[in-house]
C-alpha cells in the first residue's frame, strides 16, 4: 500500500514514473528497516505469533496514517506505457499487466537465484531454519532479519506501485492483496516460493473463470474457498515436501 | 584459554547454575559430568550467551561476558549444541558451506574445498550424501554432520554438548574416535557428556556437577569408579 501511495503522490507531482518507482521503493525499504529496528527487534520474549500480531497492528496504523494524510478515496493512476490496452490472441487487457507479469518473472527468477544459488541467500535461509545454529556459526542473525525486512519492503513497495494502475490507489489497497497472498502461500505451501507463485496463479485463474462462468460478485470468495479446500486435502500445501524430524 | 568465573543462571526465580567456576587450558580436554538437570547444558549456553547470566567469562584473556554469540563464534570457538546444528532444508554440502561461511569469505572457496576434503576423510558417509537434504539424514548422521560443521571451522576451542546422545554404540565409538583425533590436532576441548567412563578416558580433567554446583574436580582418570561420580549420578 505504502509503495502504491508514495508512487502515486510522486507521479502526481510530475516526477517520471521510473524515478517515482525507485524513490518509493527506497523509502518503503527504509521504513521497513526502521519498523524492525525500533519495534520488532525490541520485542521481549518474542515468538512468531506475537510478531505476526505486531506487524498486523503496524499495518493498521500505517493505513490510518495514510487515510488521514491522503484521504480515503480511490485514486486512478494511468498505466505506465503510452498505450492503455493490449490485444493478444483475441484477449484485450490493460498494458499494465505486461509490466506486472514481467516484474513477477524477473523478480521470482532473481530471488530463486539469490536464495538458492548464492551463499548470502543460503545464509538467509539458514537463519530462518535454525537461528541458534546460525549464531553459533558466526552469522549475525539480527542483520539477516534486517536484510529480510528491507527486501520485503522493497518487493512490497514495487508490487504496490506497479499494481496501482490496475487496482486504484487507496489507503487499504494492500489488505485484499495481503489476504490473497496469504491464501496463495497456503495453497502452494508455506516456505516454498515457487509453490506460492503457482498457488497465486491457481487462485487468479480460478477467480477469473468464476467471474466469467458464475458471477463476479463471488470473485473474492473463490480464493478462500480454494485455500480452505487445500487445508482439508493437503494442509501443508500442494507443493510442500513432508517435514521429517529426526530424534 | 577459557575461564568461567562465578557464573550463575536463573530461569525466572529458579536457579539453574549457582556460582560455577571452571577453567579450560590450552590443548586440554575437559569434561563436565553430572546427571540430568545438573545444569551442564545451561553452563555451556551461559558461556555462549544463549541464556542471560551473572558472572564473568574470559576467552584468551578477552572478556566475552557480554559478547553476542555470533561474535564469540568468530573468535575460533565452536559450540555443537545438544539440539544439533543442522539446517534441515539445505543439503549436506550447503550445511557445511553455511558453517564455514566466514572462512569462505576470508580465505576463499578453494581453501574451503580443501578443508572439506579433509573432513570427508573422517565422514565418508556424509561425502556420499552431499546432495541430500540434512532433514532426510538419520539422527546419527545429523549428529555427525553437526560435528563436521564444527570441525570445518578449524576451531581452537571445540565445545560439545552430549555429542553421543541418542547414538548407537557403534556411532558413539566413532564420536570418541573423532574426539581423539581432535586431541591429536591440539584442539582444546570442553565436553558435556552422559557417557561417563568413555568421556573420562577421552579427557584430561573433569568437573562434576550436581544441582547447579560444581561438586568436585580433578584428573579425569582419577574419577573412574570414584564415589563422587556415583553420587552425582545416583544421588546419596
Amino acid at each position: 500500500m505504502l509503495g502504491g501511495v508514495l508512487g502515486f503522490v510522486l507521479i502526481q507531482h510530475s516526477i517520471p514514473v521510473f524515478i517515482s518507482v525507485i524513490i518509493s521503493t527506497i523509502i518503503v525499504s527504509i521504513i521497513a528497516i526502521l519498523i524492525h529496528v525500533t519495534m520488532l527487534s525490541k520485542t521481549k520474549n518474542a515468538n512468531e505469533l506475537s510478531l505476526i500480531i505486531m506487524t498486523i497492528g503496524i499495518s493498521i496504523f500505517l493505513r490510518g496514517v495514510v487515510a488521514v494524510v491522503l484521504d480515503k478515496d480511490a485514486h486512478p493512476l494511468t498505466p505506465f506505457f503510452n498505450f492503455s490496452s493490449v490485444s493478444l490472441f483475441g484477449i484485450t487487457f490493460s498494458s499494465q499487466y505486461i509490466i506486472v507479469i514481467c516484474a513477477v518473472i524477473i523478480f521470482v527468477g532473481l530471488f530463486y537465484f539469490y536464495m538458492n544459488k548464492t551463499l548470502p541467500g543460503k545464509i538467509m535461509q539458514a537463519v530462518s531454519m535454525n537461528p541458534l545454529a546460525s549464531k553459533i556459526f558466526g552469522i549475525d542473525v539480527n542483520f539477516q532479519q534486517l536484510k529480510a525486512f528491507a527486501i520485503s519492503g522493497f518487493v512490497g513497495s514495487l508490487a504496490g506501485i506497479i499494481i496501482a494502475p490496475i487496482s486504484f490507489v487507496q489507503y487499504d489497497m494492500g489488505v485484499m492483496f495481503g489476504l490473497k497472498g496469504f491464501a496463495a502461500c497456503v495453497v502452494g505451501g508455506f516456505g516454498n516460493n515457487t509453490g506460492a507463485l503457482v498457488g497465486g496463479l491457481i487462485i487468479g485463474i480460478a477467480e477469473s473463470l468464476s467471474s466469467g462462468y458464475i458471477s463476479s460478485s463471488y470473485k473474492d470468495l473463490i480464493a478462500f474457498v480454494i485455500m480452505i479446500a487445500v487445508l482439508f486435502i493437503k494442509p501443508s500445501g500442494l507443493f510442500s515436501s513432508e517435514d521429517v524430524e529426526r530424534v | 584459554m577459557l575461564k568461567i568465573e562465578n557464573v550463575s543462571v536463573y530461569y525466572d526465580k529458579a536457579i539453574a547454575i549457582d556460582n560455577v567456576s571452571i577453567e579450560v587450558k590450552y590443548n586440554e580436554a575437559v569434561c563436565v559430568l553430572g546427571s540430568n538437570g545438573a545444569g551442564k547444558t545451561t553452563l555451556l549456553n551461559a558461556i555462549f550467551n544463549v541464556v542471560p547470566k551473572l558472572g564473568r567469562v574470559v576467552l584468551n584473556n578477552i572478556d566475552i561476558t557480554n559478547t553476542p554469540t555470533h561474535k564469540i563464534a568468530k573468535m575460533g570457538v565452536v559450540y555443537v549444541t545438544d539440539k544439533r546444528t543442522v539446517f534441515n532444508d539445505l543439503n549436506v554440502y550447503e550445511n557445511l558451506e553455511i558453517a564455514a561461511f566466514d572462512i569462505i569469505k576470508s580465505s576463499g572457496r578453494k581453501f574451503f574445498e580443501k578443508n572439506l576434503s579433509a573432513i570427508f576423510e573422517h565422514f565418508g558417509n556424509l561425502e556420499e550424501k552431499q546432495k541430500l537434504k540434512a532433514g532426510y539424514l538419520s539422527g546419527g548422521e545429523q549428529q555427525m554432520l553437526s560435528v563436521a560443521q564444527g570441525l570445518i571451522r578449524a576451531p581452537k576451542l571445540f565445545v560439545m554438548d552430549e555429542p553421543t546422545a541418542g547414538l548407537s554404540p557403534k556411532l558413539m565409538g566413532y564420536v570418541f574416535d573423532i574426539i581423539a583425533f581432535m586431541k591429536k590436532q591440539k584442539m582444546t576441548i570442553l565436553i558435556v557428556e552422559q557417557n561417563v567412563n568413555k568421556t573420562l578416558m577421552a579427557t584430561d580433567r573433569a568437573y562434576i556437577m550436581e544441582v547447579g554446583k560444581i561438586k568436585d574436580s580433578g584428573n579425569s582418570k582419577d574419577f573412574l569408579d570414584s564415589e563422587s561420580i556415583k553420587k552425582a549420578y545416583l544421588g546419596g
